[in-house]
C-alpha cells in the first residue's frame, strides 16, 4: 500500500471501524506470512493474525505517525504476540516450539472450508523439508536472532525496514543478523559432520 | 558451509503463499462487528465463538440461504407476503410517536424508503421519539416484519425456522440515546381482533439482542445467532420462559425495539434481510 493512501485508510478507519477493511484487506496476507515463517503452525499463526488486527484495531486511536510505515506497526504488534503465545504456553524463548493443546488443529474429519483451510496450510508447511530445516535450526536460536533473520531472509525486508519494525538501530539489525547467520552456521555444520567425525548429540 | 550457504538455506525455505480464505473473511466480518459492538474483551475466545456463525453462512450460501426481504421492489409485503409495520406505546396511552405511522387507522401502511444498501433499492427506515408518559423502561416505538402471508392474524400460523442458525441484516441510522433491540417474538396461534395481532407467549419478555452499537452512520451488517446471541430478558417470569429452540419451531415475525429513550430520536434504516 502506497504511503499516502495507507495514511488515508488508517485516518478514516479511526472515525470508521468499518474503513478498519481496507487496512485488514491490505496487510492481512503479510502478516499471516510473518506469523507462519515464525511459528511454523497454521493454527497457531491465524490465531496469531486474529489478535494482530484486534489489537490494532482497538489501538488505532493511539497511533501516531512518526515516519514508521503502518505496516512496521502491525509487524511489531505479531512478533509480541508470538512471544505473549508462547509465553502463555510456557513454551518460551522459542517461538518454533510445539504449542501444547491450546491450538489444535481440528479433527480432520470435520468437513468444513475453515476447518480445512487450516489442515491444508499445515500439510503445506509439514511438505516443505526446506522450511523444517531452518524452523528446526532457528528455534535453537534465542528469539531476538529469529525476528531478525525471519524477517530479512523469508520476509524479504531491508535493513531499514527491519529496524522499523523493532525499534532498533540499522547497525543493531546489521550485527543481529550477522551473530544469528554465524549461530546458524555453527548449527549446520554440526550437523553435516561427515561421518568419523565428532559426534553430535 | 559458509555464510552464503546459510543465506541461501533461509531464503530457500520461504513458505509459499498460504491463502485461508475463509478464515480470512470470517476474520474480517468479527473485526468489524466487534468494533461496532465495542467489543474490548480478548478477542480469540470472541472469535472462536463465532466461527460457528460464519461457518453457518459460508456452508449456507449455496443452500439453505433464507431471504426474508431484499427490498427491492419498495413493497410493504416482503418476498413471502409478510407485512412490514410500525407499533409505538400510543396505543397504551404513551406519547412515543414513529413515522410511518403506525395503527389501524394508517391506510397506506408502511412505505419504503429509498436508497438500499450500495445506494440501490429500498430499505425500511423508521423514525420516531420516544415519549415521557409511560416511564423509562415503558416508552417504546418499533417496527416488525411479519415472516409471511400466514403468519398475521386471523390465521397467526408460525413458520419452523429450526435450521437456520441465525439471522443477518444491514442496518444504518442514528440512535440519539435509548436502546435498539432486535426481537424474536413467541407468539401464539390465536389473533387478538382488538389489536389485530397474534397473542404472545411470553407476555412480550421474548429472546432479545442488544444492536444499538451497531447502528451508526454507514450501512452494516448484524450477524445474530440465534441460538448464542438471543435471551429472553432478566425480568421473564418463570412460566413465560422457553427454550429457543422452541421459539424457532414457531416463528411468527421479527422485530426491531427501541425503548428507554425519554425523548430521544431513532432514526433506523434495514436492508437485507436473510436467515442463514
Amino acid at each position: 500500500m502506497e504511503k499516502e493512501s495507507e495514511k488515508q485508510a488508517v485516518e478514516e478507519a479511526k472515525k470508521d471501524p468499518a474503513a478498519f477493511g481496507v487496512i485488514f484487506e491490505a496487510y492481512y496476507p503479510a502478516i499471516l506470512r510473518y506469523a507462519l515463517h515464525r511459528t511454523g503452525n497454521a493454527a497457531v499463526a491465524d490465531d496469531v493474525t486474529s489478535e494482530v488486527f484486534f489489537k490494532a484495531l482497538n489501538k488505532l486511536s493511539t497511533f501516531k505517525w512518526s515516519g514508521v510505515p503502518f505496516s512496521a506497526w502491525l509487524y511489531r504488534i505479531a512478533g509480541n504476540e508470538i512471544i505473549d503465545y508462547y509465553r502463555k504456553h510456557s513454551r518460551a524463548p522459542y517461538s518454533y516450539d510445539d504449542p501444547g493443546t491450546g491450538c489444535d488443529l481440528p479433527d480432520k474429519s470435520a468437513g468444513n472450508d475453515m476447518e480445512n483451510e487450516l489442515i491444508k496450510a499445515q500439510d503445506e508447511i509439514d511438505n516443505n523439508t526446506n522450511f523444517l530445516k531452518v524452523k528446526e535450526a532457528l528455534k535453537t536460536l534465542p528469539v531476538k536472532y529469529q525476528e531478525v533473520l525471519v524477517l530479512r531472509f523469508l520476509e524479504d525486508n531491508k535493513i531499514f525496514e527491519i529496524a522499523q519494525v523493532l525499534g532498533k538501530s540499522e547497525g543493531t539489525i546489521k550485527s543481529l543478523i550477522s551473530r544469528g547467520i554465524a549461530r546458524l552456521k555453527k548449527y549446520f555444520d554440526g550437523k553435516t559432520q561427515p561421518l568419523g567425525g565428532k559426534t553430535v548429540i | 558451509m559458509d555464510e552464503n550457504d546459510v543465506i541461501k538455506k533461509l531464503t530457500d525455505a520461504k513458505l509459499p503463499d498460504i491463502g485461508m480464505p475463509a478464515r480470512k473473511a470470517a476474520l474480517k466480518a468479527a473485526l468489524i462487528n466487534a468494533a461496532a459492538a465495542g467489543n474490548k474483551a480478548p478477542f480469540l475466545p470472541f472469535f472462536r465463538k463465532l466461527i460457528p456463525v460464519f461457518i453457518a453462512v459460508l456452508a449456507a450460501a449455496g443452500t439453505t440461504v433464507y431471504v426474508v426481504d431484499n427490498f427491492d421492489n419498495g413493497s410493504k409485503f416482503n418476498s413471502h407476503g409478510g407485512i412490514w409495520s410500525t407499533y409505538s406505546d400510543a396505543q397504551e396511552g404513551g406519547n412515543s410517536s414513529v413515522w410511518p405511522e403506525a395503527g389501524l387507522n394508517n391506510d397506506e401502511g408502511f412505505i419504503m424508503s429509498q436508497p438500499g444498501t450500495g445506494g440501490k433499492g429500498y430499505a425500511a427506515r423508521v423514525t420516531g421519539r420516544t415519549g415521557t408518559a409511560l416511564g423509562l423502561n415503558y416508552n417504546y416505538l418499533g417496527v416488525v416484519v411479519r415472516f409471511d402471508a400466514l403468519s398475521s392474524c386471523p390465521t397467526c400460523k408460525g413458520a419452523d425456522i429450526k435450521k437456520y442458525s441465525g439471522i443477518k441484516f444491514s442496518v444504518k441510522g442514528n440512535l440519539e440515546g435509548g436502546i435498539l433491540y432486535f426481537i424474536l417474538p413467541y407468539e401464539t396461534s390465536e389473533c387478538v381482533p382488538s389489536r389485530m395481532t397474534c397473542k404472545s407467549m411470553t407476555d412480550y419478555a421474548d429472546y432479545e439482542a442488544d444492536i444499538s452499537k451497531q447502528v451508526g452512520g454507514d450501512w452494516s451488517t448484524v450477524v445474530i445467532n440465534f441460538r448464542t446471541d438471543l435471551q429472553q430478558p432478566d425480568w421473564t417470569a418463570q412460566n413465560r420462559r422457553f427454550p429457543v429452540e422452541k421459539v424457532l419451531e414457531n416463528v411468527h415475525l421479527f422485530k426491531w425495539q427501541y425503548k428507554n429513550g425519554n425523548g430521544k430520536v431513532m432514526d433506523l434504516w434495514i436492508d437485507d434481510l436473510v436467515l442463514f
